[in-house]
């Protein structure tokens, strides 16, 4: 199992200047990793994601290797463009970064071929589970940034107080 | 629900900066547990209070490695020896008065005396934060009094478990917020020392927070002390190259600016 913590900090000052950063931590393994751009918060996923898959290799016999491995680099390639894709959608409200999904989504679809070829695995689908895992996920982060929305109006009303 | 009158056994146990637990005073030492999964069960009912969890999600969190029927048989026993443990003196067949159960799912008695520091902690935060406009003072002792609650982590000796890490996280993340507050708070009373030692505590959790460092620096500066104030930033700046590859924000580049010149204190 790999699990991960996000944090999405909202920094203001007092000329109205928001920058938006993040900090991811790998629980089982306790690192962390701070970013401004979600893709690299996927990569950390990733690397993560990756360690594990090879940590898993050099446990199981050689018979034993294929199926696992492969069976966790097709679930991973499934998952990753769909979840990069609702993740984009996501952060684009929240963080503001509009018209960046592209070149980003890019970028991390890039790195997991990059990193799919290494194992000769090509991608295919596989959404029911990991898309309704994403939606909540999603409606989570939607209600936080209303949340976000709804804060700030009321900071600024009690500023015009 | 199963839930009988509480004992008078009071348990009052602490989570943040380490674990601990004390039943009328007097602390558990760690082999009253019996066995480790009987604390970390304690450890996740606590985490989840007030709500029930249904024992297979229990299991499924706890005994992961184990199929159905073992894992089953593995959390009677620690259910067992955890009840023990906080009731060394009950009745084997008398319920706990601290774990109850509903239907299939287990969680803290309600009504069980149980204190945990994380209410105190966030209690303390919310008390403050109501009275801070009409009474300032009193708003500060409660900061601070909620703030030195937060030893630490919750839960650092279950760092890898999954079930812990939001809770985790919220407490952090309040715990930061809470700090900065404090922190300005105390520079615009004239507590500098006391503001400087907040903002450190908050840049020891996390390096990249610009608001600990403008606060670190106007508090350096008002000391008198205006080439720390300078390191400060520096120290800011470094950070965010470091670990976000970015500059600091305009106010922070501002702030750095005026002090340099002379025209911070105005």
């Amino acid at each position: 199992m790999v699990s991960f913590v996000l944090r999405f900090v909202r920094e203001a000052t007092e000329d109205q200047q928001v920058r938006w950063r993040g900090v991811i931590k790998h629980v089982q393994g306790n690192s962390e990793s701070q970013f401004t751009q979600f893709a690299e918060a996927l990569e950390f996923m990733q690397a993560r994601v990756n360690e594990l898959v090879q940590t898993t290799m050099a446990q199981t016999t050689e018979n034993q290797a294929e199926n696992p491995f492969v069976e966790t680099a097709r679930l991973w390639g499934e998952f990753m463009p769909r979840y990069t894709r609702l993740m984009m959608d996501t952060m684009t409200g929240v963080m503001g970064v509009a018209g960046r999904p592209s070149p980003m989504q890019k970028q991390v679809e890039e790195a997991l071929a990059a990193t799919l070829s290494l194992w000769g695995v090509p991608t295919q689908q596989d959404q029911v589970r990991a898309a309704a895992q994403l939606e909540s996920l999603t409606g989570q982060l939607a209600e936080l940034s209303d949340k976000m929305e709804r804060l700030e109006k009321r900071m600024a009303d009690l500023k015009r107080k | 629900m199963t839930t009988p009158a509480p004992s008078g056994a009071s348990l009052s146990v602490q989570t943040l900066g380490h674990f601990a637990v004390w039943r009328n005073g007097q602390r558990l030492p760690d082999n009253a547990w019996g066995r480790e999964k009987a604390r970390r069960l304690f450890q996740y009912l606590l985490t989840y209070r007030p709500r029930f969890t249904t024992r297979e999600r229990i299991v499924d969190d706890l005994w992961p490695e184990l199929d159905g029927e073992r894992a089953d048989r593995d959390f009677k026993v620690a259910l067992n020896a955890l009840n023990t443990a906080l009731e060394p003196d009950r009745n084997t067949r008398s319920p706990s008065s601290y774990v109850a159960r509903q239907g299939t799912s287990y969680g803290l008695n309600p009504d069980a005396p149980i204190r945990v520091d994380v209410d105190d902690f966030e209690a303390g935060l919310a008390a403050g934060s109501q009275v801070e406009t009409a009474d300032r003072p009193r708003a500060l002792a409660l900061y601070r009094a909620a703030l030195d609650t937060y030893k630490g982590e919750y839960l650092p000796d279950s760092l890898y478990e999954d079930w812990a890490s939001a809770e985790r996280e919220r407490l952090t993340a309040l715990y930061l917020s809470a700090a900065t507050r404090l922190a300005s708070l105390l520079l615009e009373e004239g507590a500098i020392v006391e503001a400087v030692l907040w903002s450190q505590r908050v840049i020891a959790i996390d390096p990249c927070w610009e608001e600990a460092y403008r606060l670190l620096m106007r508090g350096h500066v008002t000391n008198g002390n205006r080439p720390l104030a300078l390191r400060v930033y520096k120290q800011c700046r470094a950070a965010l190259a470091e670990e976000l590859g970015i500059e600091p924000m305009a106010e922070t580049m501002r702030l750095y600016e005026q002090i340099v010149v002379g025209e911070w204190p105005l």
